[in-house]
Order: C-alpha cells, then structure tokens, then sequence
C-alpha cells in the first residue's frame, strides 16, 4: 500500500463518525466517504477490503473507539465489532464465482477448439468432395457436349428418315393405288374377254347352225317341213343373239 | 448475500443462454452428393416418339376406296387400334377399302358403316391399326382457336397444315344436321377425313369439305362424340358390287 492510500483510507475511517452523524446532503464533506461505515453487510465495500488490513483496522478502531462499537452492524442491528468476517466470505465467493468462471471459460474454450477442429476437418472434407464433384462435372460436360454433338446428328438423321419414310409411303400408296387401278382393269379386261368369248361361241353356234341347215337343205326330201321351218327359226334367233352380244361388245370396248 | 446470490443465478441463466448460441459440432457429411433424378425423359409429355412421329401422325392414316370403275382416296384416323373414323363420302360406293399406315402397311377394312346426319363414316379392320389412338376433346373449338389438319392430300404424303376456327356455318354442301365450323386451314382432295387438332393435340374436328376461298369445313367434336355414342345412327355401308349384283 501506498501511504497515500492510506492517508485517503484512514481520513475516510476518521471522518466517518461525522460524516454518519451529518446529513448525507451536507456539501463540504466528499461524498464517497460516508458510505464505507453505512453500507454496512458486504456489498459496496469490496475496495477498501483489499486494501484494508485487520491490523490496521484494530489500529484505526484504537484511534477512533467510536468506529469499533458503532462502525459496522449486523442485520438485527447489533453490533458487529471486526470486519474481516463478511470480506472473508466475500473474497471465498468473488474466488468461487472467478473459479467457476474461469472453469467454465476453460470449458468453453476447449469445446470451441473442438468444435474448430471437427469444422475445419469438414471443411477439408468438402473441399476434397468438392473437387471430386467439379471433376466429375467436367467429365459430365464433356460427356454431354459429345452427347449433344451426337444428338444432333440423330436429329438430322432422324429428320432424313423421316423424310424417306414418309416419301417411300407416298410412293407404296400411289403403287398401290396403281396396282388397285391395275387390277381394276384386268378385272374389267377379264369381263371383256369372257364377254367376247362368250360372243364368239355364239357366233359359232350360229354358224354351225346354218351350216347344218344348209346340210337339211340339200335333202329336205327326206325331213319334215315344220322340222325343218323350226329349226331354221331357231338357228335365226341364235345368231340374232350373236349378233346383238357381238354389237355390245363391240360398243363396250369401243374407246 | 442475497445479492451475491441473484447475481450468481444471474449469471449462471446468463451462461446458459450463451450456451444456446455457441456454434454446434458439423453434422456428419451425406454419403452422396447427387441427388437422385426426378424424372425420365420418357415421362413428360414431350417424350420422344419411338421412330420420331408424332401421336398425331401414327394415328392418321390414307384411306384408298376401290370402287366399281374407280379408285379415290381419303384421310382417317384411329379411335382404337381396329376402329377408324373418316368420312361418309370417302368411303361410298366402295368394292374394297384399303388403309395404308404413315409408315407404309397396308391394312384391309373389313367393314365400313356410314350416317346421314353428318359426314362422318366408321372403318373396322381385323388386323390391329396402330398403337396411338386419337385423343377427343369434350367440347367445340372457339372462333380463333388455333388448329392443325393432319392428312393426306391428294393422296400424297403425310402433311401437317396449321390454321384457325373462323366460327360456326351452316353446311355448305346442305348434308350435315347442326352447325359445322369453317377454318383457315388448307385442304385438298384427299384431305377428307383428316383430323383436326387443337394445340393440346386432341381431336375437335373432321375435315370434309372446302370451298373456292380456300376455308375449309369440318365436322365438330361434339357431333361426332354423339354419333360414336350412339351406335344405331351408324348404317352398314353398300358395297358397289353388291349394288351391281342386285341390279343383274
């Protein structure tokens, strides 16, 4: 301790008494002074208990014998004749309270080491997954790039297929249609044909049939005239028929 | 001491909640990075033809009426794969109806069955047509909606034709029950048939006419949702050979 300290301290102990017998407003007395002796328990005098010896104390209270009956008092009012108690429980709490925390920032700080380090390890993680990723990426684009190069040539020889496909249907369509027509006309060709032939046994039968009336003819002597008659009838209606088939033929295939 | 003691619990309740935002220890690190696809490309429904046509093109198919003395052709498309629709006139007067795929089969009708309320006439096949079938919208086109023909005109090759609905007409060829609706789009002979598709690919219309201007008319999706709904207003269609034989 400095002895300015201690002159301070000890003016402070000295003018105390007054100072508790004075009103608190009284302007030419310093204002810190009269609060060491009243405040009394164990808060508000922290300060002086550091600096303050019991020695001195016992000193002071010689000095002053009003200060060692009247300085301090308990909660019931009776009279507390030393101070070191309350400082000395006081300095265990204020050592606790400093243990506690500075446990507890001791805790604290080794768990944020540790939380630290478990980032930092992640971190380094994710930066090596990070570029396992980007070339992965890069083989991908790559892949893609080649992909899409290959796309586009499907596309153009899709587009072309398409095309052919569409225009070789057109053309299977139109031989079809060809075809259909075609047979269409050989159906038609067919008829004709069978028409004609079917004329031309006419005709043929008309013709035998004359021939074997001439053959009646030369010897009509030896059949009967209503035989006879009959037969040429006949025959006439025949190649009439013939002839009617023959001219529609004829007007059928005409172009 | 009372103090002494608050403040401790003061700060015992002040540590405690600084505990609460000290850092955490890292979580452990995912086995796999990539995330696993949420869809395949065949899923969407931009996925790919499997020989690059369209559902609109598989389905639509060239119609070749052989009839007595004459050959036509005409467009139509599969309800289902031995169902097809077309038109009443593309069919009439046939011998033998012959289908003919976008990709070059040819397929032979065994029936057809027509109606006179509108020009609307159903094909059946033994053998199966297709596997893409015609999607058929609910309700009419408005005036202004945009529609694509897909069809075969002039019997030539598969052409897809875009246009409009120019708004509900009368029948210009006096045949039809019911309104039609004229479109924009461009048709020709051959084009009769054809499906008529609005821009979510369903069906709403069946091309079956033209005029000098260049509009073209079709039979809307609602009449022939109620023709397909009603099977007895579909007759059998007259073969011309049957015809023939009757007379003779």
């Amino acid at each position: 301790m400095t002895s300015g300290e201690d002159a301070t301290r000890g003016g402070t102990v000295e003018d105390g008494t007054a100072a508790r017998e004075a009103s608190p407003h009284t302007a030419d007395l310093p204002r810190r002074l009269p609060t060491f002796p009243f405040r009394g328990v164990n808060e508000g005098v922290e300060p002086l208990r550091e600096s303050v010896e019991t020695d001195e104390l016992a000193t002071v209270a010689a000095a002053n014998p009003t200060f060692a009956t009247t300085g301090v008092e308990d909660a019931d009012g009776q009279a507390v004749t030393g101070v070191d108690r309350p400082r000395s429980a006081g300095m265990i709490i204020t050592i606790a309270l400093m243990t506690v925390l500075l446990i507890g920032a001791a805790a604290l700080i080794a768990y944020l080491w540790r939380v630290s380090d478990a980032w930092e390890a992640q971190v380094e993680d994710v930066t090596g997954v990070s570029y396992g990723l980007g070339e992965e990426l890069a083989a991908e684009r790559e892949a893609l790039a080649t992909a899409q190069q290959s796309i586009e040539l499907l596309t153009a020889q899709l587009a072309a297929s398409k095309d052919s496909v569409s225009r070789l249907q057109a053309q299977n369509a139109q031989w079809g249609d060809d075809a259909a027509l075609a047979q269409e006309q050989i159906g038609l060709l067919e008829g004709t044909i069978t028409d004609a032939t079917a004329v031309a046994n006419s005709l043929s039968r008309c013709i035998e049939g004359h021939e074997q009336l001439v053959t009646y003819l030369k010897t009509p002597e030896d059949y009967d005239p209503t035989e006879l008659e009959s037969f040429e009838t006949s025959v006439t209606d025949l190649c009439t028929a013939a002839k009617d088939a023959h001219l529609a033929l004829q007007q059928s295939v005409a172009p | 001491m009372i103090r002494s003691r608050v403040v401790a619990v003061a700060l015992a309740a002040l540590a405690l909640a600084g505990c609460s935002s000290l850092p955490s220890m890292p979580d452990a690190l995912p086995d796999d990075f990539v995330p696993a696809p949420s869809s395949s490309p065949g899923d969407g429904p931009g996925a790919l033809s499997p020989d690059g046509f369209t559902a609109a093109q598989r389905m639509t198919v060239r119609v070749r009426n052989v009839g007595c003395g004459f050959i036509s052709t005409g467009t139509g498309f599969a309800l289902d794969a031995h169902t097809l629709v077309t038109n009443r006139h593309v069919v009439a007067d046939s011998k033998r109806i012959t289908i003919t795929t976008y990709d070059g089969r040819s397929i032979d009708a065994t029936a057809a069955s027509s109606t006179t309320v509108a020009d609307i006439a159903i094909i059946t096949t033994e053998e199966a047509i297709g596997n893409a079938f015609a999607l058929r919208a609910l309700e009419d086109p408005f005036e202004g909606d945009v529609i694509t023909v897909v069809g075969y005109p002039n019997g030539g090759r598969l052409t897809t034709s875009p246009g409009v609905v120019l708004g509900p007409t009368t029948d210009p060829l006096g045949g039809a029950v019911g309104t039609v609706l004229a479109t924009s789009a461009n048709v020709e002979q051959g084009s009769s048939g054809s499906p008529v598709l609005d821009e979510s690919g369903r069906v709403v219309g069946v091309i079956y006419a033209k005029n000098f201007s260049n509009q073209s008319f079709i039979v809307p999706i609602s009449t022939l949702n109620t023709l397909l709904s009603e099977n007895g207003l579909f007759v059998p269609e007259a073969s011309c050979s049957a015809l023939i034989g009757s007379v003779q």
